[in-house]
């Protein structure tokens, strides 16, 4: 196992068997990122308080871009999840155990 | 038959579907074992597992108090899909790491993986008792809630018939009776129905609100002649709360001891990432469902106060219903999918409560069948404790107990996320944290200062409680060795 599939995260680094396992390791950190990313943006503290809303959707624009950011929040998680390796035994250095 | 004879009569014959499948699942077990009782043997598969995971995270609180908030609050109320979806989010960072170690040590509570990661640690013991004391209070709070829920939706669709007393009593007797029969897998079973009921009765109720309100826009423009700064941005106050409350239920949710005993259950890690990604679009059919339900009630219920705002739902079924025979049968399929899905949380909760209280609270030795009856024997009793407490003190907010639950539950966060990544964490340092979390998250309570500038108290808290917990593990030990397990 290479010292880059060790770090890569949870429950990846003993599945990893070669250049695939990094590739979807990284990938699943770029998901979780854009969906803290998705998050900030979801919450309008970067709006003036108080300002009347267009409506976008039939909803409030603030309450558009939150709902878009939540729907993205969803497609980014699902696919983390289906890239997360979920291990049925306990992997080297895993869960900060004694 | 009235809308209300019709009510009992639905009851009547959910209640006597879910006692034969408590039955079914009574004949299905294994053995005696706490395993089997508590986690079904560990063989949940994804479909089971992901209506189970479904069933419990959307309750009481979901169907009666994210509308009712939403009432309250307006648009800003889009936050709750939020918070819901961090749910899912946050479980990345505890079960590709909690899964495999509960597998290779047979974990059944959460105190295990707390007796497991701190071993015989200076402090060890105490902080087991600590995390134990927190989760149970906060199971308490959380069945209360639901047994109220119960009581108020028996109350409200029966037309009264069945009073809101004994719609608490009987319908807490039933869970407890399927649940103590078929124990992990008549609840999951009795689970994957309520979850199907609750999407069907929520998505069909949705529709003939946005029917009836002209559509999406025509509905905002309702709301906005009766609240008009309901679609303004909102003040800083309001988004920091916002944030603080994705953090909140994000961070404590995934500590919810039934949710890790579901980690703990499934038939796979496999079948597990499956069911969490089919969760993590839940929080849109369903938490984004729940508040437009709520925002709909706004222009039709005028003038609710707190409390009456949490019966939006009941109230907006009874509307429905009243308009001819075809909706009545309409709201009463809604009703059983809303009962189902607060009894579905209210049995899970009682099933972690009695492994919970039994094994990390009171230290039973995990003698199978000793252990297993002492459990449902703890789970009766808290039932009923609840119960009396939800007859006495009926005028609570849905949302202020699950606030209190979780600004309690969420000091809990650095013994489980820390601790799973930070091989370094102590259990001293840890306990204190916990303590001096608890304390503040308490205080606020006791002062009635919820927030602090739109931060929950119990985040501020934990915000503390994490900082005392790792600078204290960053110090050398004082003796080499000393307290290692």
């Amino acid at each position: 196992m290479t010292e880059r599939a060790r770090a890569a995260g949870p429950g990846r680094a003993a599945q990893s068997t070669g250049g695939g396992a990094v590739w979807r390791a990284r990938l699943r950190r770029a998901l979780l990122a854009g969906i803290g990313l998705l998050y900030a943006i979801s919450i309008p503290w970067y709006r003036t308080a108080g300002e009347d809303a267009e409506l976008v959707w039939g909803l409030p624009d603030w309450v558009a871009v939150a709902l878009g950011c939540y729907v993205g929040v969803a497609l980014l998680n699902a696919v983390a999840w289906l890239l997360t390796e979920v291990p049925d035994a306990p992997t080297e250095g895993s869960g900060g155990s004694r | 038959m009235s809308f209300a004879e019709l009510g009992l009569a639905a009851l009547g014959l959910y209640l006597a579907v879910l006692l034969v499948i408590a039955e079914l699942a009574r004949r299905a077990r294994r053995n005696r074992s706490p395993a089997d009782h508590f986690l079904a043997g560990r063989e949940l598969g994804v479909f089971v597992l992901f209506l189970t995971l479904y069933a419990t995270a959307y309750s009481g609180n979901s169907l009666l108090g994210y509308p009712g908030e939403a009432y309250r609050r307006g648009f800003s109320w889009i936050m709750a899909t939020g918070f819901m979806l961090s749910i899912i989010v946050v479980f990345h960072a505890l079960v590709p790491r909690l899964r495999p170690l509960a597998l290779a040590h047979g974990f059944v509570t959460p105190g295990d993986w707390v007796r497991h990661r701190f071993g015989q640690e200076a402090g060890a013991q105490w902080l087991r008792f600590g995390v134990a004391l927190l989760m149970t209070t906060a199971l308490a709070n959380f069945l209360f809630a639901q047994l109220k829920a119960m009581g108020e939706m028996a109350e409200q669709v029966t037309g009264g018939i069945v009073p809101y007393e004994a719609g608490v009593a009987v319908l807490a007797g039933v869970i407890l009776a399927y649940e103590t029969l078929g124990g992990m897998r008549a609840v999951a079973w009795t689970d994957a129905a309520q979850g199907i009921l609750m999407m069907l009765g929520l998505g069909a109720l949705l529709t003939w609100l946005l029917g009836a309100a002209g559509g999406l826009e025509a509905l905002t423009l309702q709301i906005l002649e009766v609240r008009p700064h309901a679609a303004r941005v909102p003040e800083t106050r309001e988004a920091a709360n916002w944030a603080s409350t994705v953090l909140l239920l994000g961070l404590a949710s995934v500590i919810y001891p039934q949710a890790i005993q579901r980690i703990y259950a499934a038939r796979s890690g496999r079948a597990l990432k499956r069911s969490l990604a089919l969760m993590t679009f839940m929080p849109l059919t369903t938490t984004l469902v729940v508040t437009l339900i709520g925002l709909a009630a706004i222009p039709r219920l005028r003038g609710l106060d707190a409390v009456q705002a949490d019966r939006v739902m009941p109230l907006l079924l009874e509307q429905w219903a009243a308009l001819g025979p075809a909706y009545a049968y309409a709201g009463l399929a809604v009703f059983i999918g809303a009962l189902a899905a607060i009894m579905s949380t209210a049995d899970s909760v009682l099933l972690s409560l009695g492994s919970l209280v039994a094994e990390d609270l009171l230290g039973r030795p995990r003698r199978a069948e000793g252990t297993a009856s002492l459990g449902k024997w703890i789970a009766a009793g808290v039932m009923l404790a609840m119960a009396v407490l939800a007859w006495v003190a009926r005028d609570v907010t849905l949302w202020g107990l699950i606030e209190l639950k979780m600004e309690l539950l969420i000091q809990c966060v650095p013994a489980f996320l820390i601790a799973i990544h930070w091989p370094r964490l102590r259990a001293s340092s840890t306990l204190v944290g916990l303590l001096v979390g608890t304390a503040i998250a308490v205080a606020g309570v006791a002062l009635d200062v919820k927030r602090v500038g739109g931060i929950h108290m119990g985040v501020i808290g934990l915000a503390v409680n994490a900082a005392i917990a790792t600078a204290g593990s960053l110090f050398p030990r004082r003796a080499a060795g000393a307290g290692a397990p």
